[in-house]
Protein backbone atom coordinates (compact mmCIF):
# COMPACT_ATOMS: atom_id res chain seq x y z
CA UNK A 1 0.00 0.00 0.00
CA UNK A 2 1.37 3.66 -0.77
CA UNK A 3 2.58 5.63 2.26
CA UNK A 4 0.27 8.63 0.91
CA UNK A 5 -3.22 8.20 2.08
CA UNK A 6 -5.93 9.30 -0.68
CA UNK A 7 -8.19 9.09 1.81
CA UNK A 8 -8.49 9.55 4.98
CA UNK A 9 -11.51 9.26 7.80
CA UNK A 10 -11.65 10.30 10.94
CA UNK A 11 -14.46 9.29 13.58
CA UNK A 12 -16.73 9.39 10.57
CA UNK A 13 -20.89 9.14 10.97
CA UNK A 14 -23.85 8.92 9.63
CA UNK A 15 -26.79 7.79 11.04
CA UNK A 16 -30.40 7.41 9.18
CA UNK A 17 -33.09 8.16 12.52
CA UNK A 18 -32.32 5.51 14.92
CA UNK A 19 -29.53 3.55 12.84
CA UNK A 20 -26.04 4.15 12.63
CA UNK A 21 -25.50 3.46 9.05
CA UNK A 22 -21.65 4.30 9.17
CA UNK A 23 -20.69 4.34 13.29
CA UNK A 24 -17.32 6.59 14.29
CA UNK A 25 -15.22 5.02 11.49
CA UNK A 26 -11.61 5.52 11.09
CA UNK A 27 -9.67 4.87 8.20
CA UNK A 28 -7.28 5.45 5.70
CA UNK A 29 -6.16 4.22 2.74
CA UNK A 30 -3.84 4.91 -0.80
CA UNK A 31 -3.43 3.31 -3.97
CA UNK A 32 -4.63 0.20 -5.09
CA UNK A 33 -7.73 -1.51 -5.40
CA UNK A 34 -9.67 -1.77 -2.60
CA UNK A 35 -12.67 -4.13 -1.99
CA UNK A 36 -15.71 -3.28 0.35
CA UNK A 37 -17.11 -6.06 1.48
CA UNK A 38 -20.12 -6.30 4.55
CA UNK A 39 -23.86 -7.86 4.27
CA UNK A 40 -26.46 -5.76 3.18
CA UNK A 41 -27.19 -2.90 5.12
CA UNK A 42 -23.81 -2.62 6.80
CA UNK A 43 -23.26 0.77 5.53
CA UNK A 44 -21.46 -0.02 2.31
CA UNK A 45 -23.47 2.68 0.10
CA UNK A 46 -23.39 5.21 2.62
CA UNK A 47 -19.48 5.33 3.01
CA UNK A 48 -19.03 5.22 -0.48
CA UNK A 49 -21.20 8.07 -1.34
CA UNK A 50 -19.84 10.12 1.22
CA UNK A 51 -16.68 9.27 -0.16
CA UNK A 52 -17.87 10.41 -3.47
CA UNK A 53 -19.22 13.92 -2.46
CA UNK A 54 -22.99 13.33 -2.63
CA UNK A 55 -23.64 13.27 0.51
CA UNK A 56 -22.31 14.80 3.82
CA UNK A 57 -21.62 13.17 7.26
CA UNK A 58 -23.42 13.91 10.20
CA UNK A 59 -19.86 13.97 12.24
CA UNK A 60 -16.28 13.29 12.43
CA UNK A 61 -14.33 14.61 8.99
CA UNK A 62 -13.06 13.14 5.47
CA UNK A 63 -9.89 14.23 3.40
CA UNK A 64 -9.90 12.89 0.16
CA UNK A 65 -6.44 14.17 -1.91
CA UNK A 66 -6.30 16.00 1.74
CA UNK A 67 -9.15 18.57 0.79
CA UNK A 68 -12.20 18.46 2.87
CA UNK A 69 -15.81 17.37 0.67
CA UNK A 70 -17.85 20.20 2.81
CA UNK A 71 -15.87 23.04 1.48
CA UNK A 72 -17.30 23.96 -1.57
CA UNK A 73 -13.95 24.69 -3.84
CA UNK A 74 -12.36 21.67 -2.45
CA UNK A 75 -15.16 19.78 -3.16
CA UNK A 76 -15.13 20.64 -6.91
CA UNK A 77 -11.09 19.82 -6.59
CA UNK A 78 -12.16 16.53 -5.59
CA UNK A 79 -14.85 15.93 -8.30
CA UNK A 80 -12.17 17.00 -11.07
CA UNK A 81 -10.03 13.86 -9.96
CA UNK A 82 -13.23 11.51 -8.61
CA UNK A 83 -14.94 8.67 -11.18
CA UNK A 84 -18.07 7.74 -9.18
CA UNK A 85 -20.37 4.85 -10.13
CA UNK A 86 -23.58 4.82 -8.11
CA UNK A 87 -25.69 1.64 -7.04
CA UNK A 88 -28.65 2.66 -8.99
CA UNK A 89 -27.36 4.35 -11.68
CA UNK A 90 -30.70 6.07 -13.51
CA UNK A 91 -29.42 6.78 -17.47
CA UNK A 92 -31.53 8.14 -20.17
CA UNK A 93 -33.41 5.30 -21.74
CA UNK A 94 -33.36 7.19 -25.07
CA UNK A 95 -29.84 8.16 -25.29
CA UNK A 96 -27.39 5.81 -27.65
CA UNK A 97 -24.88 5.11 -25.02
CA UNK A 98 -22.23 6.89 -26.98
CA UNK A 99 -24.62 10.33 -26.18
CA UNK A 100 -24.29 9.51 -22.52
CA UNK A 101 -20.87 8.75 -21.66
CA UNK A 102 -20.62 11.94 -23.78
CA UNK A 103 -23.10 13.70 -21.62
CA UNK A 104 -21.07 12.70 -18.46
CA UNK A 105 -17.92 13.47 -19.95
CA UNK A 106 -19.28 17.09 -20.55
CA UNK A 107 -20.24 17.00 -17.04
CA UNK A 108 -16.38 16.51 -16.18
CA UNK A 109 -15.43 19.50 -18.57
CA UNK A 110 -14.25 17.38 -21.12
CA UNK A 111 -14.97 20.69 -23.37
CA UNK A 112 -12.44 20.04 -26.65
CA UNK A 113 -14.65 17.70 -28.75
CA UNK A 114 -11.93 16.04 -30.47
CA UNK A 115 -10.56 14.71 -26.96
CA UNK A 116 -13.90 13.96 -25.67
CA UNK A 117 -14.77 11.78 -28.78
CA UNK A 118 -11.37 9.59 -28.06
CA UNK A 119 -12.19 9.87 -24.90
CA UNK A 120 -15.60 8.39 -24.42
CA UNK A 121 -14.45 5.59 -27.03
CA UNK A 122 -11.22 4.93 -24.81
CA UNK A 123 -14.12 3.68 -21.86
CA UNK A 124 -16.64 1.99 -23.82
CA UNK A 125 -13.93 -0.02 -25.37
CA UNK A 126 -12.38 -1.02 -21.87
CA UNK A 127 -16.00 -1.82 -20.87
CA UNK A 128 -16.29 -3.89 -24.18
CA UNK A 129 -19.23 -1.95 -25.65
CA UNK A 130 -17.55 -0.34 -28.71
CA UNK A 131 -20.23 -2.44 -31.21
CA UNK A 132 -23.35 -1.45 -28.92
CA UNK A 133 -21.95 1.87 -28.71
CA UNK A 134 -24.48 3.65 -30.91
CA UNK A 135 -27.49 1.34 -28.99
CA UNK A 136 -30.13 3.37 -27.06
CA UNK A 137 -29.59 2.94 -23.38
CA UNK A 138 -33.39 1.09 -23.69
CA UNK A 139 -32.65 -1.61 -26.12
CA UNK A 140 -29.40 -3.08 -23.76
CA UNK A 141 -29.64 -5.75 -21.47
CA UNK A 142 -29.30 -4.99 -17.53
CA UNK A 143 -25.53 -5.92 -17.82
CA UNK A 144 -24.68 -3.21 -20.57
CA UNK A 145 -26.56 -0.76 -18.75
CA UNK A 146 -24.45 -1.12 -15.85
CA UNK A 147 -21.05 -1.45 -17.82
CA UNK A 148 -22.25 2.56 -19.88
CA UNK A 149 -22.49 3.68 -16.28
CA UNK A 150 -19.08 2.03 -15.35
CA UNK A 151 -17.66 3.45 -18.46
CA UNK A 152 -19.13 7.10 -17.61
CA UNK A 153 -17.14 6.21 -13.96
CA UNK A 154 -13.51 5.88 -16.03
CA UNK A 155 -13.81 8.81 -17.90
CA UNK A 156 -11.18 11.67 -17.29
CA UNK A 157 -8.47 8.90 -15.83
CA UNK A 158 -9.76 9.90 -12.47
CA UNK A 159 -7.17 9.29 -9.50
CA UNK A 160 -10.00 7.93 -7.33
CA UNK A 161 -12.97 5.48 -8.47
CA UNK A 162 -15.49 4.91 -6.43
CA UNK A 163 -17.98 1.83 -7.23
CA UNK A 164 -20.86 0.81 -5.45
CA UNK A 165 -21.35 -3.04 -7.05
CA UNK A 166 -19.68 -2.42 -10.29
CA UNK A 167 -19.95 -6.34 -10.84
CA UNK A 168 -23.75 -6.32 -10.18
CA UNK A 169 -25.77 -7.56 -13.54
CA UNK A 170 -22.16 -8.83 -14.82
CA UNK A 171 -21.60 -12.17 -17.04
CA UNK A 172 -18.31 -13.66 -15.93
CA UNK A 173 -16.79 -12.56 -19.15
CA UNK A 174 -17.84 -9.02 -18.29
CA UNK A 175 -16.91 -9.41 -14.69
CA UNK A 176 -13.36 -11.18 -16.21
CA UNK A 177 -12.90 -8.02 -18.11
CA UNK A 178 -14.32 -5.06 -15.43
CA UNK A 179 -11.18 -6.78 -12.99
CA UNK A 180 -8.62 -6.29 -16.05
CA UNK A 181 -9.72 -3.00 -16.71
CA UNK A 182 -9.71 -1.81 -13.14
CA UNK A 183 -6.64 -3.58 -11.88
CA UNK A 184 -5.42 -1.38 -14.81
CA UNK A 185 -6.51 1.66 -13.08
CA UNK A 186 -5.09 0.54 -9.44
CA UNK A 187 -1.80 1.02 -10.70
CA UNK A 188 -1.95 4.51 -10.48
CA UNK A 189 -5.03 5.19 -8.61
CA UNK A 190 -7.44 4.28 -5.93
CA UNK A 191 -10.41 2.23 -6.65
CA UNK A 192 -12.74 0.97 -3.56
CA UNK A 193 -15.28 -1.01 -4.57
CA UNK A 194 -18.20 -2.60 -2.54
CA UNK A 195 -18.98 -6.39 -4.05
CA UNK A 196 -20.60 -9.07 -2.54
CA UNK A 197 -18.49 -11.62 -4.15
CA UNK A 198 -15.40 -12.79 -2.30
CA UNK A 199 -13.50 -14.00 -5.78
CA UNK A 200 -13.70 -10.34 -6.74
CA UNK A 201 -11.80 -9.46 -4.10
CA UNK A 202 -9.16 -12.54 -4.46
CA UNK A 203 -8.88 -11.87 -8.11
CA UNK A 204 -7.86 -8.50 -8.06
CA UNK A 205 -8.22 -6.45 -4.73
CA UNK A 206 -5.04 -5.94 -2.95
CA UNK A 207 -6.68 -4.65 0.60
CA UNK A 208 -9.83 -5.77 1.58
CA UNK A 209 -12.32 -3.95 4.22
CA UNK A 210 -15.14 -5.28 6.06
CA UNK A 211 -18.22 -3.34 7.26
CA UNK A 212 -20.93 -4.44 9.45
CA UNK A 213 -23.77 -2.26 10.75
CA UNK A 214 -21.05 0.62 10.04
CA UNK A 215 -18.29 -0.31 11.99
CA UNK A 216 -15.38 -1.82 9.95
CA UNK A 217 -14.80 -5.51 11.69
CA UNK A 218 -11.60 -6.24 9.26
CA UNK A 219 -8.65 -4.41 7.10
CA UNK A 220 -5.93 -6.58 5.33
CA UNK A 221 -5.14 -8.31 2.67
CA UNK A 222 -7.43 -11.33 1.36
CA UNK A 223 -4.42 -14.07 1.91
CA UNK A 224 -4.88 -12.51 6.07
CA UNK A 225 -8.88 -12.43 5.51
CA UNK A 226 -8.71 -16.14 4.40
CA UNK A 227 -5.94 -16.54 7.32
CA UNK A 228 -8.16 -15.39 10.09
CA UNK A 229 -10.15 -18.62 9.58
CA UNK A 230 -7.08 -21.21 9.49
CA UNK A 231 -7.85 -23.80 11.65
CA UNK A 232 -11.08 -23.03 11.84
CA UNK A 233 -12.31 -24.68 8.74
CA UNK A 234 -13.22 -28.29 8.57
CA UNK A 235 -15.32 -31.32 6.73
CA UNK A 236 -18.19 -33.36 7.76
CA UNK A 237 -20.43 -36.28 7.18
CA UNK A 238 -23.13 -34.50 9.95
CA UNK A 239 -23.92 -30.84 10.60
CA UNK A 240 -21.90 -30.33 13.36
CA UNK A 241 -24.13 -28.70 16.65
CA UNK A 242 -20.84 -26.86 17.65
CA UNK A 243 -20.13 -24.66 14.82
CA UNK A 244 -20.82 -21.52 14.01
CA UNK A 245 -22.22 -21.91 10.46
CA UNK A 246 -22.53 -25.24 8.94
CA UNK A 247 -23.31 -25.41 4.58
CA UNK A 248 -23.43 -27.91 1.95
CA UNK A 249 -20.97 -27.72 -0.33
CA UNK A 250 -21.51 -28.97 -4.05
CA UNK A 251 -19.45 -32.18 -3.64
CA UNK A 252 -22.04 -33.15 -1.04
CA UNK A 253 -20.02 -32.66 2.51
CA UNK A 254 -21.30 -30.17 5.24
CA UNK A 255 -18.05 -27.39 5.95
CA UNK A 256 -18.17 -25.98 9.01
CA UNK A 257 -16.64 -22.94 10.08
CA UNK A 258 -16.28 -22.19 13.88
CA UNK A 259 -13.61 -24.03 16.80
CA UNK A 260 -13.27 -27.82 15.52
CA UNK A 261 -13.83 -30.57 17.39
CA UNK A 262 -10.89 -32.81 18.30
CA UNK A 263 -9.96 -35.29 15.06
CA UNK A 264 -11.72 -32.78 13.05
CA UNK A 265 -10.70 -32.90 9.41
CA UNK A 266 -9.57 -29.53 9.10
CA UNK A 267 -9.58 -27.92 5.44
CA UNK A 268 -7.59 -24.70 3.96
CA UNK A 269 -9.77 -21.97 4.44
CA UNK A 270 -11.00 -19.75 1.94
CA UNK A 271 -11.88 -15.98 1.47
CA UNK A 272 -15.71 -17.14 1.64
CA UNK A 273 -14.27 -18.75 4.92
CA UNK A 274 -12.98 -15.91 6.49
CA UNK A 275 -15.81 -13.40 5.52
CA UNK A 276 -18.17 -15.65 7.48
CA UNK A 277 -16.35 -16.17 10.08
CA UNK A 278 -15.77 -12.71 11.33
CA UNK A 279 -19.30 -11.81 10.49
CA UNK A 280 -20.95 -14.49 12.46
CA UNK A 281 -18.74 -14.30 15.63
CA UNK A 282 -19.42 -10.28 15.22
CA UNK A 283 -23.26 -11.42 15.36
CA UNK A 284 -23.05 -13.78 17.97
CA UNK A 285 -21.32 -11.21 20.26
CA UNK A 286 -24.06 -8.83 19.75
CA UNK B 1 7.03 -20.19 -1.59
CA UNK B 2 8.67 -23.07 -3.50
CA UNK B 3 5.27 -24.65 -4.61
CA UNK B 4 3.95 -21.20 -6.26
CA UNK B 5 7.46 -21.67 -8.10
CA UNK B 6 7.03 -25.21 -9.25
CA UNK B 7 3.39 -24.76 -10.40
CA UNK B 8 0.93 -22.67 -11.92
CA UNK B 9 -2.99 -22.53 -12.24
CA UNK B 10 -4.03 -23.57 -15.68
CA UNK B 11 -6.33 -21.29 -17.85
CA UNK B 12 -9.28 -23.78 -17.96
CA UNK B 13 -9.10 -23.77 -13.72
CA UNK B 14 -8.61 -20.26 -13.69
CA UNK B 15 -12.25 -20.02 -16.16
CA UNK B 16 -13.35 -22.15 -13.78
CA UNK B 17 -12.91 -20.70 -11.03
CA UNK B 18 -13.94 -17.32 -12.41
CA UNK B 19 -17.13 -19.32 -13.46
CA UNK B 20 -17.77 -20.84 -9.84
CA UNK B 21 -17.50 -24.43 -11.27
CA UNK B 22 -14.55 -24.76 -8.96
CA UNK B 23 -15.04 -28.28 -6.38
CA UNK B 24 -14.58 -25.98 -3.17
CA UNK B 25 -11.90 -28.01 -2.43
CA UNK B 26 -9.92 -26.78 -5.29
CA UNK B 27 -11.40 -23.42 -4.79
CA UNK B 28 -9.04 -22.52 -1.52
CA UNK B 29 -5.76 -24.06 -3.31
CA UNK B 30 -6.45 -22.02 -6.27
CA UNK B 31 -7.52 -19.06 -4.35
CA UNK B 32 -4.13 -19.40 -2.24
CA UNK B 33 -2.23 -19.60 -5.05
CA UNK B 34 -3.62 -16.48 -6.78
CA UNK B 35 -3.14 -14.75 -3.85
CA UNK B 36 0.92 -16.13 -3.94
CA UNK B 37 1.20 -15.47 -7.53
CA UNK B 38 1.54 -12.89 -9.85
CA UNK B 39 1.87 -15.10 -13.05
CA UNK B 40 -1.20 -16.64 -12.90
CA UNK B 41 -3.10 -13.63 -11.40
CA UNK B 42 -1.44 -11.71 -15.15
CA UNK B 43 -3.10 -14.96 -16.80
CA UNK B 44 -6.07 -13.53 -15.73
CA UNK B 45 -5.80 -10.19 -16.95
CA UNK B 46 -4.51 -12.05 -20.43
CA UNK B 47 -7.69 -13.90 -21.09
CA UNK B 48 -9.21 -10.83 -21.40
CA UNK B 49 -7.12 -9.48 -24.24
CA UNK B 50 -7.57 -12.69 -26.33
CA UNK B 51 -11.47 -11.62 -25.81
CA UNK B 52 -11.50 -8.28 -26.90
CA UNK B 53 -9.97 -7.45 -30.66
CA UNK B 54 -9.94 -3.96 -31.02
CA UNK B 55 -8.56 -3.36 -34.77
CA UNK B 56 -7.93 -0.80 -36.55
CA UNK B 57 -10.21 -1.96 -39.15
CA UNK B 58 -12.97 -1.54 -36.67
CA UNK B 59 -11.43 1.86 -35.92
CA UNK B 60 -11.98 3.68 -39.52
CA UNK B 61 -15.41 1.82 -39.35
CA UNK B 62 -15.98 3.56 -36.18
CA UNK B 63 -15.48 6.52 -37.90
CA UNK B 64 -17.06 6.38 -41.09
CA UNK B 65 -20.63 5.60 -38.97
CA UNK B 66 -19.41 8.06 -36.47
CA UNK B 67 -19.04 11.01 -39.65
CA UNK B 68 -23.08 9.79 -40.97
CA UNK B 69 -24.09 10.08 -37.08
CA UNK B 70 -23.24 13.52 -36.80
CA UNK B 71 -25.09 14.62 -40.23
CA UNK B 72 -27.98 12.72 -39.08
CA UNK B 73 -28.50 14.19 -35.67
CA UNK B 74 -29.11 18.09 -35.65
CA UNK B 75 -28.91 17.86 -31.51
CA UNK B 76 -25.90 16.72 -31.42
CA UNK B 77 -24.39 19.95 -33.29
CA UNK B 78 -26.18 22.00 -30.12
CA UNK B 79 -24.51 23.91 -28.26
CA UNK B 80 -22.95 21.69 -25.28
CA UNK B 81 -24.95 24.06 -22.82
CA UNK B 82 -27.88 23.32 -23.98
CA UNK B 83 -27.10 19.34 -24.69
CA UNK B 84 -26.32 19.44 -20.96
CA UNK B 85 -28.97 21.82 -19.58
CA UNK B 86 -31.84 20.01 -21.57
CA UNK B 87 -30.48 16.29 -20.57
CA UNK B 88 -33.17 16.09 -17.78
CA UNK B 89 -36.22 14.35 -19.68
CA UNK B 90 -38.43 15.12 -16.71
CA UNK B 91 -37.49 18.28 -15.94
CA UNK B 92 -37.94 19.52 -19.01
CA UNK B 93 -41.84 18.07 -19.25
CA UNK B 94 -42.26 19.36 -15.48
CA UNK B 95 -41.51 22.96 -17.01
CA UNK B 96 -43.62 22.68 -19.96
CA UNK B 97 -46.53 21.15 -17.97
CA UNK B 98 -45.98 24.29 -15.60
CA UNK B 99 -46.01 27.05 -19.01
CA UNK B 100 -48.67 24.94 -20.45
CA UNK B 101 -50.62 25.18 -17.15
CA UNK B 102 -49.76 29.11 -16.42
CA UNK B 103 -51.77 29.65 -20.30
CA UNK B 104 -54.79 27.53 -20.33
CA UNK B 105 -55.21 28.65 -16.16
CA UNK B 106 -55.31 31.98 -18.01
CA UNK B 107 -57.10 31.83 -21.27
CA UNK B 108 -60.35 29.99 -19.10
CA UNK B 109 -59.89 32.73 -16.73
CA UNK B 110 -60.44 34.84 -19.51
CA UNK B 111 -62.99 33.10 -21.33
CA UNK B 112 -65.02 32.30 -17.87
CA UNK B 113 -64.55 35.61 -15.33
CA UNK B 114 -62.86 38.71 -17.71
CA UNK B 115 -62.54 40.76 -14.74
CA UNK B 116 -60.24 38.11 -12.89
CA UNK B 117 -58.57 37.43 -15.18
CA UNK B 118 -55.74 40.16 -15.00
CA UNK B 119 -55.35 39.72 -11.22
CA UNK B 120 -55.02 35.97 -11.64
CA UNK B 121 -52.49 36.73 -14.67
CA UNK B 122 -50.52 39.15 -12.47
CA UNK B 123 -50.62 36.69 -9.28
CA UNK B 124 -49.32 33.54 -11.28
CA UNK B 125 -47.14 34.81 -13.81
CA UNK B 126 -44.20 35.59 -11.78
CA UNK B 127 -44.64 32.74 -9.84
CA UNK B 128 -44.14 30.26 -13.20
CA UNK B 129 -40.43 31.19 -13.44
CA UNK B 130 -39.78 30.79 -9.76
CA UNK B 131 -41.05 27.18 -10.17
CA UNK B 132 -39.00 27.03 -13.23
CA UNK B 133 -35.98 27.04 -11.39
CA UNK B 134 -37.29 25.27 -8.30
CA UNK B 135 -38.05 21.87 -10.24
CA UNK B 136 -33.97 22.54 -11.73
CA UNK B 137 -32.79 22.27 -8.08
CA UNK B 138 -34.52 18.88 -7.92
CA UNK B 139 -31.65 16.43 -8.32
CA UNK B 140 -34.73 13.88 -8.03
CA UNK B 141 -36.16 14.97 -11.27
CA UNK B 142 -33.05 13.83 -13.16
CA UNK B 143 -32.82 9.92 -13.89
CA UNK B 144 -29.28 10.22 -14.31
CA UNK B 145 -28.76 12.78 -11.19
CA UNK B 146 -26.85 10.44 -9.30
CA UNK B 147 -24.54 10.06 -12.36
CA UNK B 148 -24.21 13.41 -12.95
CA UNK B 149 -23.81 14.49 -9.14
CA UNK B 150 -20.45 13.48 -8.58
CA UNK B 151 -18.88 16.04 -11.80
CA UNK B 152 -17.79 19.53 -11.70
CA UNK B 153 -20.12 20.69 -13.64
CA UNK B 154 -23.00 19.48 -11.09
CA UNK B 155 -20.74 21.75 -8.37
CA UNK B 156 -21.90 24.59 -10.34
CA UNK B 157 -23.21 25.09 -13.75
CA UNK B 158 -25.42 22.35 -14.49
CA UNK B 159 -28.45 22.78 -12.38
CA UNK B 160 -27.65 26.70 -12.63
CA UNK B 161 -27.78 26.68 -16.69
CA UNK B 162 -31.08 24.31 -16.24
CA UNK B 163 -32.84 27.00 -14.21
CA UNK B 164 -31.93 29.18 -16.39
CA UNK B 165 -33.66 26.88 -19.36
CA UNK B 166 -36.83 26.08 -17.28
CA UNK B 167 -37.47 29.55 -16.04
CA UNK B 168 -37.13 31.12 -19.46
CA UNK B 169 -39.75 28.71 -20.78
CA UNK B 170 -42.10 29.66 -18.31
CA UNK B 171 -41.29 33.08 -18.88
CA UNK B 172 -41.98 32.46 -22.74
CA UNK B 173 -45.47 30.40 -21.90
CA UNK B 174 -46.39 33.43 -19.46
CA UNK B 175 -45.42 36.11 -22.66
CA UNK B 176 -47.94 34.25 -24.85
CA UNK B 177 -50.44 33.68 -21.73
CA UNK B 178 -50.30 37.47 -21.53
CA UNK B 179 -52.31 37.77 -25.38
CA UNK B 180 -55.81 36.70 -23.26
CA UNK B 181 -55.91 39.80 -20.41
CA UNK B 182 -56.08 42.96 -20.97
CA UNK B 183 -52.31 43.35 -20.06
CA UNK B 184 -50.38 45.53 -23.15
CA UNK B 185 -47.05 45.50 -23.31
CA UNK B 186 -45.83 48.50 -22.00
CA UNK B 187 -47.34 46.70 -18.69
CA UNK B 188 -44.94 43.73 -19.22
CA UNK B 189 -42.90 45.19 -16.08
CA UNK B 190 -45.97 44.47 -13.85
CA UNK B 191 -45.23 40.85 -14.33
CA UNK B 192 -41.92 40.56 -15.75
CA UNK B 193 -40.16 42.73 -13.17
CA UNK B 194 -41.70 40.77 -10.31
CA UNK B 195 -41.01 37.42 -11.69
CA UNK B 196 -37.03 38.52 -12.51
CA UNK B 197 -36.68 39.59 -9.10
CA UNK B 198 -38.55 36.52 -7.39
CA UNK B 199 -36.58 33.70 -9.28
CA UNK B 200 -33.38 35.63 -9.00
CA UNK B 201 -34.07 35.47 -5.39
CA UNK B 202 -34.91 32.16 -5.22
CA UNK B 203 -31.94 31.08 -7.28
CA UNK B 204 -29.84 32.61 -4.35
CA UNK B 205 -31.26 31.29 -1.63
CA UNK B 206 -30.36 28.00 -2.70
CA UNK B 207 -27.41 28.20 -2.37
CA UNK B 208 -27.89 27.71 1.54
CA UNK B 209 -30.67 25.93 2.06
CA UNK B 210 -33.43 23.75 -0.33
CA UNK B 211 -35.11 26.72 -1.94
CA UNK B 212 -38.60 24.94 -2.09
CA UNK B 213 -39.67 26.36 1.20
CA UNK B 214 -38.43 29.80 0.72
CA UNK B 215 -40.04 29.83 -3.10
CA UNK B 216 -43.60 28.61 -1.54
CA UNK B 217 -43.28 31.55 1.31
CA UNK B 218 -42.51 34.12 -1.65
CA UNK B 219 -45.35 32.68 -3.37
CA UNK B 220 -47.78 32.96 -1.15
CA UNK B 221 -46.51 36.45 -0.17
CA UNK B 222 -47.02 37.45 -3.66
CA UNK B 223 -50.72 35.72 -3.93
CA UNK B 224 -51.59 37.49 -0.90
CA UNK B 225 -50.24 41.04 -1.93
CA UNK B 226 -52.27 40.86 -5.32
CA UNK B 227 -55.29 39.73 -3.89
CA UNK B 228 -55.21 42.98 -1.13
CA UNK B 229 -54.67 45.06 -4.13
CA UNK B 230 -57.60 43.19 -6.50
CA UNK B 231 -59.80 42.54 -3.75
CA UNK B 232 -59.13 45.53 -1.09
CA UNK B 233 -61.75 46.33 0.99
CA UNK B 234 -62.45 49.97 -0.28
CA UNK B 235 -62.90 47.91 -3.79
CA UNK B 236 -66.11 45.17 -3.65
CA UNK B 237 -65.20 44.71 -7.42
CA UNK B 238 -62.23 42.49 -8.92
CA UNK B 239 -60.49 44.56 -9.90
CA UNK B 240 -56.50 45.97 -10.41
CA UNK B 241 -55.02 48.57 -11.12
CA UNK B 242 -51.76 48.30 -13.00
CA UNK B 243 -50.69 51.53 -12.17
CA UNK B 244 -50.94 50.99 -8.28
CA UNK B 245 -48.26 48.31 -9.08
CA UNK B 246 -45.24 49.03 -10.71
CA UNK B 247 -45.47 50.91 -13.96
CA UNK B 248 -45.91 54.36 -12.76
CA UNK B 249 -43.84 53.94 -9.65
CA UNK B 250 -40.22 53.80 -10.62
CA UNK B 251 -38.97 53.30 -7.04
CA UNK B 252 -40.37 49.86 -7.08
CA UNK B 253 -38.54 49.12 -10.45
CA UNK B 254 -35.74 49.68 -9.21
CA UNK B 255 -35.95 48.10 -6.27
CA UNK B 256 -36.92 44.90 -8.11
CA UNK B 257 -34.57 45.18 -10.15
CA UNK B 258 -32.08 46.12 -7.83
CA UNK B 259 -33.03 42.67 -6.15
CA UNK B 260 -32.35 41.25 -9.11
CA UNK B 261 -29.52 42.10 -9.79
CA UNK B 262 -28.17 41.57 -6.18
CA UNK B 263 -29.44 38.19 -6.25
CA UNK B 264 -27.69 37.39 -9.01
CA UNK B 265 -23.97 38.83 -8.04
CA UNK B 266 -24.80 36.41 -4.81
CA UNK B 267 -25.49 33.71 -6.80
CA UNK B 268 -22.46 34.02 -9.16
CA UNK B 269 -20.01 34.38 -5.94
CA UNK B 270 -21.69 30.90 -4.28
CA UNK B 271 -21.83 29.00 -6.97
CA UNK B 272 -20.04 25.95 -5.68
CA UNK B 273 -22.43 25.88 -2.73
CA UNK B 274 -25.47 23.98 -4.01
CA UNK B 275 -26.49 22.66 -0.94
CA UNK B 276 -29.79 21.00 -2.29
CA UNK B 277 -27.23 18.88 -4.94
CA UNK B 278 -25.68 17.27 -1.98
CA UNK B 279 -27.79 15.39 -0.08
CA UNK B 280 -28.39 15.50 3.57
Amino acid sequence: MSGDSVIELTSLSKRYGSTAAVDELDWSGGRGVIGLLGPNGAGKSTLLRMLATVLSQDSGTIRVFGLDPAVAAERLAIRRRLGYLPQEAGLYRNFSAYDLVDYVAVLKEITDRTTRRDEVRRVLADVGLTDEMHRRIRTLSGGMQRRVALAAALLGHPDLLVLDEPAAGLDPDQRLRMRTVLSDVGQRATVLLSTHQTDEVAAFCQRVLILDRGRLLFDGTPRELAGRATDRVWISDVPEAGALRSWVTGDGDIRNIGTPPTGATVVEPTLDDGYLLITTEVGVRT
Amino acid sequence: MTSVDQWHVSDHELERYVNHTVPTFARASVEAHLLECDRCRSELNLLRSTAAPDGDDDDVWLRIADRIDVTGRPLRSSTTALRVSTSSPLLLAATLSVAVGVVIGVAIAAAVAPRASLPLFVMLAPLAPVVGAVLAFQTGIDPAGQLAMATPLASGRLPYLRALLSSGAALVAVAVASVFVPVGLDDVAVWLLPGLALTAFVVAVSTWVDPRRVALTLACGWALLVAMWSWGPRRRTISLDLSNLAVERQSVQLMLVAVTLGSAAVTFLRRHELPGWRSR
